[in-house]
């Protein structure tokens, strides 16, 4: 791969290769495709690397239609700067997700909903300025126009309660693509599914609004012991390994504890490396960066380490 | 030039033989790929449609090393009874190749339409871009800033807000 020199600024015949980028520097065709696969945050730094960059973000609509506003930017982001973003999609958003922005309110969600009206993925969870009845009234608005909303997330917004759910339910249960959805998204495993109507649900044990789990296991220790026919819970009534998503007793949760003070399953917890003094793992999540990159046969954890520099002192 | 032979693993049933849809890629290379894989590709599914008596159909946008492995890609996920986990996997393998490739197939799912493929190829290089600067960004991918100082600081103004 020929190194590409910072001086040329057009291309010569030679470099005119079907797959390769026509002129050294500049931002390779297929990373325009790749443009709506960008969350908000990165959509910001692409717009600052180069001029053709920035135009493409500045003259395409594709971008914008699918708005992902997670970690850095979810505690800067307010009404009023999301009232600009999504102006960019003229009228076209289709996906508004906001991860955690707790400065968004009732009145700046509603002013980006009037103006989109076809938004069908409404993701606002961890929104703790906005109200059950803001979500409720954004998805009014939204259906009024004959749009059938494909899948609303609302988890960790304050006060909501049965007959909240009711009402969301009822809009976008209607759309025949969702009604069909078996979901397996298991507690631990990654990707929020993005089909199931409503992520929260009545937990049938607490009977509180939450995000309620199947087990994974056809046949696991609950069932088994309990007799039960299934085993479905939100994460405070049954505890879940955060690898596999199998349910845990009580009585092993002791035992089955990882550094990171996440829950596993005997399983799980047997398959992954532990620390030489306490004999706990990580969970592989929090694994990265903290074990031994010698890949020496042991590790100290981070919690270890302290001890074991105070030994070495004394 | 050269043919590869049939990627499928599943046995045809003798009354319902597979068919075998020929592809010609920009150097030359014809491949066959079966009917089922090719439906990936709505491209293909189109022209399959107006189907003139098995010619290959010229692909002029995709050289025959990535037509290869594009046909790799959709007869895999034609194949019956992969399992998730498996095929994920498998996935991972296949965009495990360099940055330059990744591109190649990114521009050649976009011009043939593959969904799965695009999908993959595209959130490969959006994992690439996740969390870096403007300047890491550029390195990584050998890009020339030629803002001017009026335009960077304009730039910067836009952005204020995301970064106090």
């Amino acid at each position: 791969m020929p190194n590409l020199s910072f001086n040329v600024d057009h291309a010569s015949p030679e470099d005119e290769n079907i797959g390769e980028p026509t002129v050294p520097g500049q931002p390779h065709e297929a990373l325009l495709l790749v443009l709506p696969y960008l969350s908000l945050s990165g959509l910001i730094a692409v717009g600052e690397v180069c001029t053709s960059l920035r135009d493409a973000l500045r003259d395409d609509v594709l971008p914008w239609l699918e708005l992902i506003v997670d970690d850095p930017l979810s505690r800067r982001m307010c009404d009023e700067i999301l009232i600009e973003i999504t102006s960019k999609a003229n009228g076209k958003l289709r996906t508004l997700g906001l991860f955690n922005c707790m400065k968004i309110t009732d009145g700046g969600l509603q002013t980006v909903i009037e103006r989109n009206p076809l938004i069908n993925k409404l993701y606002v969870p961890g929104c703790t300025g906005l109200t059950p009845e803001g979500v409720i009234n954004a998805v009014k608005t939204l259906s009024a126009h004959g749009n059938i909303l494909q899948s609303i997330k609302i988890n960790g917004i304050y006060n909501l309660q049965k007959q909240h759910l009711q009402v969301l339910q009822s809009y976008v249960q209607e759309n025949p693509k969702t009604l069909e959805h078996k979901c397996s998204t298991h507690f631990g495993l990654e990707g929020d599914c993005n089909i199931c109507p409503l992520d929260v649900e009545i937990c049938p044990k607490c009977n509180e609004v939450r995000k309620v789990f199947i087990c994974p296991i056809e046949t696991c220790v609950r069932k088994r012991d309990r007799r039960l026919s299934e085993c479905r819970g939100c994460s405070s009534c049954i505890p879940r390994c955060i690898q596999c998503g199998a349910c845990v007793e009580p009585d092993d949760l002791e035992e089955a504890e990882a550094i990171c003070a996440d829950i596993l399953c005997m399983r799980c917890w047997l398959q992954l490396p532990k620390c030489d003094f306490c004999n706990k793992p990580y969970c592989k999540q929090h694994a990265e960066g903290q074990l031994n990159p010698s890949g020496s046969r042991g590790f100290v954890c981070e919690l270890c380490a302290v001890y074991e520099e105070d030994d070495i002192d004394v | 030039m050269s043919s590869s032979p049939p990627p499928s693993s599943a046995a045809a049933s003798p009354s319902c033989p597979k068919k075998m849809i020929a592809l010609r890629s920009s150097d030359g290379e014809t491949f066959e790929i079966e009917e089922a894989a090719a439906l990936q590709s709505k491209t293909l599914e189109n022209m399959i449609d107006e189907d003139c008596a098995g010619t290959p159909i010229p692909l002029p946008n995709v050289t025959g090393k990535i037509l290869a492995k594009v046909v790799e890609f959709c007869s895999k996920h034609a194949e019956p009874g992969v399992d998730d986990e498996s095929l994920r996997a498998w996935d991972a393998e296949f965009v495990n190749v360099e940055q330059a490739t990744v591109f190649d197939y990114i521009l050649a799912a976009n011009f043939l339409e593959i969904p799965t493929l695009l999908n993959l190829t595209c959130n490969v290089v959006a994992d690439m871009i996740r969390g870096k600067t403007p300047d890491e960004i550029r390195k990584f991918f050998n890009i020339k800033s030629i803002f001017s100082p009026e335009e960077e600081e304009e730039v910067r103004r836009e952005n204020h807000w995301a970064f106090e």
